[in-house]
């Protein structure tokens, strides 16, 4: 699941026509839009806004761990109204704290130092991008998963030649809109490094749960030897192997056993 | 291969920046206050990030040079390590980094002539031979075509009999050592493992008959070379495996040029094993007979002694037992 971030209905249309994003009934908050994959908030603009986003949708499923992506325009001294950039750095300009994005995958577009402002910005630096949004949302929720899976992308909306009061809705969509091919590379990625994060956890566990119980000690070393089988044994393991152990302690000692006899060879793929 | 490059503001415009920025033209180039804030967050994800590991450029300010492990002994009484990178290149499923750092970014200290004056300091006040080992944080050799750190330090031990270096590798990446005249007191070892466990957990690595090759140019050009057979893994058949890898290794090696061999079991601070199974749960290695008493995990006491025992018996067969080592558990 990828949860995005963006302040304004105009950078979100066309991520939810893209993607068929359906709006939940209006909660207390925010209204959330999502399909079986994403979810989006329209926080508002600023940076407490996009941080109280990423505190709202995570609070829906505090256990889980989800891809984050911040979208939104921002302005740059020197590229082109309607580029596509990633932050590769992200500055809170208050605080002078920085977060940096780690990006092991091929980036999809040109990378930017991004610094987030409380005003619009009418002075730019050379090389640097500047939006309202992205340190609250990074300093957020980066507290929810590793900062391989939180990203910034941002659409140029304004620069020297071009300043920030000209920049409408409709101006705003259209930029978005022309750009969907990259931001879908970014989001494809996110969603398989997601995807990648969250094979780490060993599926039958509840079917286990749902004969014996176990207490949270017992539950972390079930799932470290239902992960040590997968690890040794091309087959799966159910709990009708264990229909002898008459509580949750035997259960975990046969199946400790089994593990123990299973063949252990580095030569067998 | 390098698509993001952070480099400190203090060292960027200093010469080695500049050369390896150069070598990566396409690379985005980011800047920071120190390496730290890059390499040491809590929320990074070592597994997600050996994907495509990106390069720091840092400056060291201390510690350059420490005392190394007991274990770390190839003869010597004086041990000594230093590190001018973090990470490798490499993606051995058994390292102690992959569970020791939060990043799989690669960390290059720049600033190689201070760790010439710890060295040569250290060699000064040493009252007996000075052995240095160079590959304990980082593979010593796989990235020198873009560090040229070893280029930049064998000239130092030419100064000094009594001072010895060891380049402990996986690479192939010799022809550095190839352009110049071996030194006596300059060990290459090669960290090898078995065909099957390494195509089984050494990622990345060249394969053992590359490792082979690059070991025996080496040997006829004159180095000294050390053999590390450490981690030993366990495997049902490990006696057989074993065998025939100590025959293999040994039928390449020319024993005058030996100057040593270690032998050690896998082992883990317990720590570290906590965070690598955490990172690759569904890992045979880690499925493995092992005991996780504290403060290290290693195989079950009566096994390991097994595997040592038998691996020493084999290789007293074809080396002199004085040049072999074993490797105990103080990472």
């Amino acid at each position: 699941m990828l949860h995005i971030v963006t302040a304004l209905p105009c950078e979100a249309k066309p991520i939810i026509r893209h993607y068929r994003l359906n709006g939940r009934q209006a909660e207390n908050g925010f209204r959330i839009y999502e399909n079986d994959q994403i979810g989006l908030i329209i926080a508002g603009i600023g940076k407490c806004a996009a941080a109280a986003a990423c505190a709202y949708l995570q609070g829906a499923e505090p256990q889980s761990k989800h891809a984050w992506l911040n979208l939104g325009i921002a302005g740059h001294g020197d590229l082109n109204v309607g580029d596509a950039v990633m932050a590769h750095k992200v500055t809170d300009a208050n605080t002078a704290t920085s977060w940096y994005p780690a990006m092991p995958f091929k980036h999809p577009c040109p990378t930017v130092e991004l610094v987030s402002v409380d005003q619009p910005q009418t002075d730019y630096d050379a090389n640097i991008a500047y939006d309202m949004e992205a340190s609250g949302f990074y300093d957020t929720a980066s507290r929810f998963n590793s900062s391989e899976l939180v990203q910034v992308v941002k659409l140029i909306s304004d620069n020297h030649a071009n300043p920030a009061e000209q920049v409408s809705a409709e101006l705003t969509e259209q930029i978005i809109d022309a750009k969907l091919d990259k931001i879908d590379a970014l989001i494809q990625k996110l969603l398989e490094l997601e995807q990648q994060q969250s094979q780490q956890m060993s599926p039958e566990i509840k079917q286990f749960q749902q004969h014996w119980h176990f207490t949270v000690s017992q539950q972390h070393k079930l799932q470290r030897l239902l992960q040590r089988w997968q690890a040794r044994s091309e087959t799966t393991i159910n709990p009708a192997d264990f229909i002898d152990a008459k509580n949750s302690k035997a259960m975990l000692q046969a199946l400790e056993k089994k593990i123990i006899a299973l063949p252990m060879r580095f030569d067998d793929k | 291969m390098i698509q993001t490059l952070y480099i400190e503001k203090a060292i960027f415009d200093h010469p080695r920046s500049v050369a390896i920025r150069q070598r990566f033209p396409q690379a985005s180039v980011v800047t920071c206050e120190r390496y730290g804030e890059v390499f040491n967050p809590k929320a990074q994800n070592f597994r997600l990030q050996k994907q495509q590991p990106s390069l720091i450029l840092a400056e060291k300010y201390n510690k350059f040079v420490l005392e190394a492990p007991l274990s770390y002994n190839i003869g010597g009484q004086d041990n000594y390590y230093f590190s001018h990178m973090l990470n490798c290149i490499y993606d051995c499923r058994y390292c102690f980094l992959q569970g020791m750092y939060r990043s799989a970014n690669y960390v290059l200290f720049i600033n190689y002539e201070d760790f010439d004056d710890a060295i040569e300091q250290t060699i000064k006040e040493s009252t007996q031979p000075a052995y240095f080992f160079s590959g304990y944080d980082c593979d010593s050799l796989a990235l020198e075509p873009v560090t040229g750190f070893i280029k930049h330090t064998l000239p130092l031990f030419q100064k000094y009999d009594n001072a010895y270096i060891e380049l402990r590798t996986k690479s192939t990446q010799i022809r550095s050592l190839l352009e110049i005249e071996a030194m006596h007191n300059c060990i290459v070892a090669f960290s090898l493992s078995p065909d099957s466990l390494a195509e089984a957990l050494e990622h990345k690595a060249p394969t053992l008959a590359k490792r082979l090759d690059a070991l025996d140019k080496l040997q006829q050009a004159g180095w000294p070379i050390g053999l590390r057979f450490d981690p030993i893994i366990y495997c049902d058949n490990y006696q057989q495996v074993y065998s025939d890898f100590f025959e293999q290794v040994f039928s390449r090696i020319n024993l005058n040029q030996l100057h040593s061999a270690s032998l050690g079991t896998f082992r883990l601070p317990q720590g570290f094993y906590r965070n690598i199974v955490k990172l690759y749960p569904e890992e045979k290695l880690f499925a493995g007979p092992l005991a996780e008493s504290q403060p290290m995990v290693s195989y079950e006491a009566e096994l390991e002694q097994q595997m040592l025992a038998f691996c020493r018996d084999k290789l007293l067969q074809l080396m002199p037992e004085e040049k072999l080592f074993i490797c105990h558990d103080d990472i």
